[in-house]
């Protein structure tokens, strides 16, 4: 009982202390946003110092603090860059402008968000920069700051040309050379790519982590979608069959994307069959496998870089069935800022601003920025993590040939799909057929607005 | 004697059932807390029951990039007033519910049924809007105030008072004279403690680990609680390079809920002789 | 002291009538206090829970992405969603995770009270296991998915390797990424892992409330212990054993956290992980068709109330009231 007592105090009176340092919270709270809609309440939390030229910048990953510190040094105007994590972010962009709300200056977003954004309304006109963008930024990034009707709304620093990040030692030793030009023909279709894979299995060696990687070549000469019709092409009927073909005579190391033994792979061997019995076997054909490949992004380039360890320097790009980009950070300006001339300053300075190209060329240690002529200035640059190779040269030309005219907003939702269909043959569950029928079943049930087309390769 | 000899090596099976399970559920902790001790490399790749040798390293990732302090001080704010107002109110809704029959009863017990049933992934957006005509974006009171009412929590001290008082027990005191309220603080309190210790422990931790909900309310960078911070930790820099950190912090964040736990349970078997004290 | 204060406080909100009442003795009156004991709950519960249902019901009449312009649609949602075949199928996924979850997450609560109550052997230590078997508790949902992951990888992870050394299968098991079945199988057994700390102390919680007099009492008399339990223990604890039961079926059917992360927010292998919540997730946020993902959380919602329903009317049937 008098435990019970002594308890309960405690309880009652850390609730008494602690509300009324809540109504201190909240006075200085409204004391901010006493003009109503909260508007730039919040903004003034950060110091006391901070002016009515102070921007907010919301964004993904720490790449725009770098930014806004150089910034900041250089005009000595003052950026505040709030990072969120992935997962959620979309969501809070759209709840947070969906109340009009002024806390933010820019705000960042990723291609496949961008549309969304546009069409709610929340991205200012940038046509300003329109000309200067179109003219010295790489074509696709322009193309995908674009709302429908052709008004430029986001504008990016940085492009992700895709590339085939291949080991130059194992394919000197399968192949007798390691020159992006000749191994990019080894991966040139889905056919070579399976034929590459028994030449690399004969050696012990594997091509891919995991089927996973031909995902990104799933958009190579038609769109997903067209004119409200689902496009399954020959192309995709062939990266259906290659994946199969790879998966059941074991060409690839089950490493999928992500796990631990894909990170692991860049540095070394893998266990192949795996457990501790395998190893005591020594006479066990296959003891061990190398991952030959990586598909990815040009980011996912340094992330091979980073993990390879002892086998940095060993890696060379290449490019694949077809040129591609993935992710990248596009800077966009909340339409209802009250800060949008100095905002549009901030996004010219990232993006528009020669030195400030370079620079974040040097300091990312490799990132591909969308100045071109920055990146012709480097082309010539020989990358000692990548065998020496001119990896920006190579990327300059990856970039020509992306299409962005081929990207729909159901992309996601398509390769989800087919990527199932793909795996329930791969398992040997389901028939090509079948797995087709349930790809378009699975498509057309979230989307009842497409259509299957009367030549789909199924009865 | 046969009988006590198959009763002992009976226990000590029972024993190493529970020791076994026991490993079973501190293994993945202690995972947690070597990982913290890794670097994100090593924790892609390999496998480790050891600790390793980053934790300087780590702890300087996460002190370069997030106030740790102050997000602690958010997240203990945050989750001792959710606790308080969840304990407290939950209790006395409960024991109303349980002890009264006012009309209405009934209709309450049953919505709050229902609302318990809602996925609460949608009622996200109303919420929000919610917060933005009450002006309480950006502030903490939308993360406080909804825990007064906590329809699970009085759902179970419902329950909980059904099966542990008898309602003779309120007839002596109110002969006394004593007020209705003073009786709930006085009687029912003390003999509803061990299930509202139980609440109070998932009413911490629920509130210690809420992120969704913070994430999308709290604008300003200072305002926010550790998960939401944590997640920052994640986004800044390539996993590899901060995962160990990652761990670190989520490590450091477990020791107050463990706090929490430990005060919380002691009040649980202290219950068993609350118990007695009402003969 | 300072409960003292607020009891105060709080009589002198609650105004005069509690006085007045308490002396006129009026039984009628006297119960009324129940509602006032209930009302800070429900004007809270009715500004912070009710207003965002009704919204999300508003919603749910709506062709609306989330964002923009809603136009009124009628009941289409409704009835796209009855004729939903992927709907149809994560509810099944999701009833296939909770049943495994649920014996064995229940299962070993039970038995774990039923060891730590027995009478004859009168076990120690309950509370640092307590401590130990609530531990899983406190790990956010993804460091456990990924510890999972790593562990259950089909061909390097740990867990094949050892039961392969021990010997008890000749080839690794594709845990995660191979058969449906045994996907949805693992993730209802990692939710046990995580959760049956939880029910424990629950289950716990409601028999330390019972009298001990009548443990011993029985005792002396000879009861078994099967008896006890069955006579003794079962029957006080029903309330709460209701209790955990409709709570994990309503928390069990909106199964989510675990299977998006486990599978590495694809719902694969053969969108076996896929649950009702999960797919009304990414309706909601990923294909940004909010008016739907609204009708499906009312679906949903209607489902889960009927299976609370008849939980009820098993459970309930004794319960004085």
């Amino acid at each position: 009982m008098k435990n019970m007592k002594k308890w309960i105090a405690i309880l009652l009176s850390m609730v008494m202390v602690l509300s009324l340092s809540a109504c201190g919270d909240k006075d200085s709270g409204t004391g901010g946003s006493g003009g109503g809609s909260s508007s730039g309440g919040s903004s003034n939390a950060g110091g006391d110092g901070g002016s009515g030229e102070k921007i907010v910048v919301w964004t993904l990953a720490n790449d725009l603090k770098q930014f806004a510190e150089r910034y900041t040094a250089e005009t000595g105007r003052e950026v505040e860059v709030v990072v969120f994590d992935s997962a959620d972010y979309s969501t809070k962009i759209m709840q947070t402008l969906g109340t009009q709300s002024s806390d933010v200056d820019i705000f960042v977003g990723e291609p496949q968000m961008l549309p969304n954004f546009f069409e709610a309304g929340f991205c200012a006109d940038l046509s300003e920069l329109d000309s200067e963008v179109s003219s010295r930024l790489v074509d696709y990034t322009y193309e995908a700051g674009k709302d429908e009707n052709g008004v430029l709304r986001a504008i990016s620093y940085q492009a992700t040309p895709g590339s085939v990040i291949y080991r130059c030692d194992l394919a000197m030793e399968v192949f007798g050379t390691d020159d992006p030009a000749v191994i990019g023909e080894k991966f040139s279709s889905f056919d070579t790519i399976v034929e590459t894979a028994a030449l690399l299995h004969e050696k012990g060696y594997s091509i891919f982590g995991d089927t996973g990687a031909l995902r990104w070549f799933s958009i190579s000469a038609s769109p997903w979608v067209r004119n409200g019709e689902i496009i399954v092409d020959q192309d995709r009927l062939d990266y259906f069959d290659a994946a199969v073909e790879l998966y059941q005579k074991e060409y690839v190391a089950f490493a999928p994307e992500w796990s631990a033994a894909w990170y692991a792979s860049m540095a070394g061997p893998l266990p192949m069959n795996a457990g501790w019995s395998a190893l005591d076997e020594v006479d066990a054909s296959n003891p061990e496998t190398q991952v030959f490949s990586y598909v990815m992004p040009s980011w996912g380039a340094l992330i091979v870089r980073d993990n390879a360890a002892d086998n940095i320097g060993k890696f060379g790009v290449c490019s694949g069935v077809c040129s591609f980009f993935g992710g990248g950070t596009f800077l966009t300006v909340n339409d209802y800022s009250k800060h949008k001339s100095e905002a549009i300053d901030f996004i010219r300075y990232c993006t528009l601003n020669d030195d400030t190209a370079q620079w974040w060329l040097e300091v990312s240690n490799g990132d591909v920025v969308a100045n071109k002529a920055v990146l012709e200035a480097n082309k010539d640059y020989e990358n000692p993590s990548f065998n020496n190779q001119h990896t920006y040269e190579f990327y300059m030309a990856e970039l020509e040939h992306v299409d962005y005219s081929l990207i729909t907003g159901y992309d996601d939702t398509c390769k989800e799909a087919f990527g199932a269909a793909i795996v329930s043959v791969q398992e040997g569950k389901q028939t090509k057929e079948e797995a087709l029928q349930e790809f378009y079943m699975v498509v057309t049930t979230q989307y009842p607005e497409l259509r299957i087309p009367d030549d789909a390769p199924i009865n | 004697m046969f009988t006590r000899v198959r009763n002992k090596s009976m226990k000590s099976l029972l024993y190493l059932f529970l020791i076994l399970l026991s490993v079973l559920c501190f293994t993945p902790f202690w995972l947690m807390i070597v990982n913290s001790t890794r670097t994100g490399n090593e924790i892609m790749t390999s496998f480790s029951l050891l600790p390793g040798s980053n934790l300087a390293a780590n702890w300087k990732l996460v002190d370069d990039n997030m106030n740790l302090g102050r997000g602690f001080l958010n997240s203990l704010f945050l989750a001792v007033c959710n606790t308080a107002l969840v304990s407290y109110f939950s209790a006395l809704t409960a024991y109303g519910l349980a002890f009264y029959k006012f009309r209405g009863a009934k209709v309450l017990f049953t919505t709050l049924l229902i609302f318990m049933m809602v996925p609460s992934q949608l009622s996200l957006l109303g919420f929000y809007d919610l917060c933005n005509k009450l002006h309480m974006i950006d502030s903490y009171w939308p993360l406080i105030l909804p825990s007064v009412a906590s329809p699970a929590t009085v759902f179970f001290l419902r329950q909980y008072i059904l099966s542990v008082m008898p309602r003779s027990i309120l007839e002596a005191p109110r002969v006394d004279g004593a007020g209705e309220l003073k009786i709930f603080h006085r009687i029912a309190l003390p003999i509803m403690a061990p299930g509202i210790a139980t609440m109070a422990i998932g009413a911490f931790i629920g509130s210690w680990n809420n992120y969704l909900i913070p994430m999308m309310l709290i604008n300003t960078p200072e305002k926010r609680p550790l998960p939401v911070m944590v997640a920052e930790l994640s986004a800044v820099r390539d996993i590899t390079t901060n995962l160990g950190a990652t761990y670190l912090v989520v490590a450091i964040s477990v020791v107050p809920i463990m706090v929490a736990f430990c005060f919380f349970s002691k009040y649980i078997i202290s219950g068993i002789s609350a118990g007695s004290v009402k003969e | 002291m300072a409960k003292e204060a607020s009891a105060e406080k709080k009589k002198n909100k609650a105004g005069k009538p509690v006085v007045a009442v308490a002396k006129k003795g009026n039984l009628q009156k006297r119960e009324r206090y129940g509602a006032l004991f209930c009302l800070p709950f429900i004007i809270t519960f009715l500004v912070f829970n009710i207003y965002p249902v009704f919204r999300t019901l508003q919603m749910s009449f709506m062709n609306y992405k989330g964002f923009g312009k809603e136009t009124f649609v009628g009941l289409a949602n409704y009835v796209r969603a009855i004729k939903d075949q992927l709907f149809r199928d994560a509810f099944v996924n999701t009833l296939k995770m909770w049943g495994v979850n649920i014996v064995l997450q229940l299962g070993l609560a039970l038995l774990l009270t039923i060891i730590f109550n027995d009478m004859k052997y009168r076990m120690r230590g309950l509370s640092i296991f307590r401590a130990l078997f609530y531990l899983p508790n406190l790990i956010a949902c993804t460091s456990v998915a990924f510890l999972f992951k790593t562990l259950l990888d089909w061909k390097y992870g740990s867990f094949n390797q050892l039961l392969m050394k021990l010997g008890i299968i000749g080839t690794q098991v594709n845990w995660l990424t191979g058969e449906g079945l045994t996907a949805q199988m693992v993730v209802g057994v990692v939710g046990a892992w995580m959760w049956f700390g939880n029910s424990f102390i629950m289950l716990m919680a409601g028999v330390q409330g019972i009298d001990k007099s009548y443990f011993e009492a029985a005792t002396i008399d000879g009861a078994g212990r099967w008896q006890i339990f069955g006579k003794i223990t079962m029957p006080l604890l029903r309330p709460i054993m209701l209790y955990v039961a409709v709570t994990s079926l309503i928390g069990g059917l909106q199964l989510f956290d675990l299977p998006y992360l486990m599978s590495g927010t694809t719902g694969q292998p053969g969108r076996s992980l896929y649950t009702a919540v999960f797919y009304l997730y990414t309706t909601a946020f990923k294909n940004n068709q909010m008016g739907y993902a609204a009708a499906l959380a009312f679906v949903l919602f209607l489902i889960i109330a009927i299976f609370c329903g008849l939980a009820f009317k098993l459970m309930n049937k004794k319960e004085v009231d």
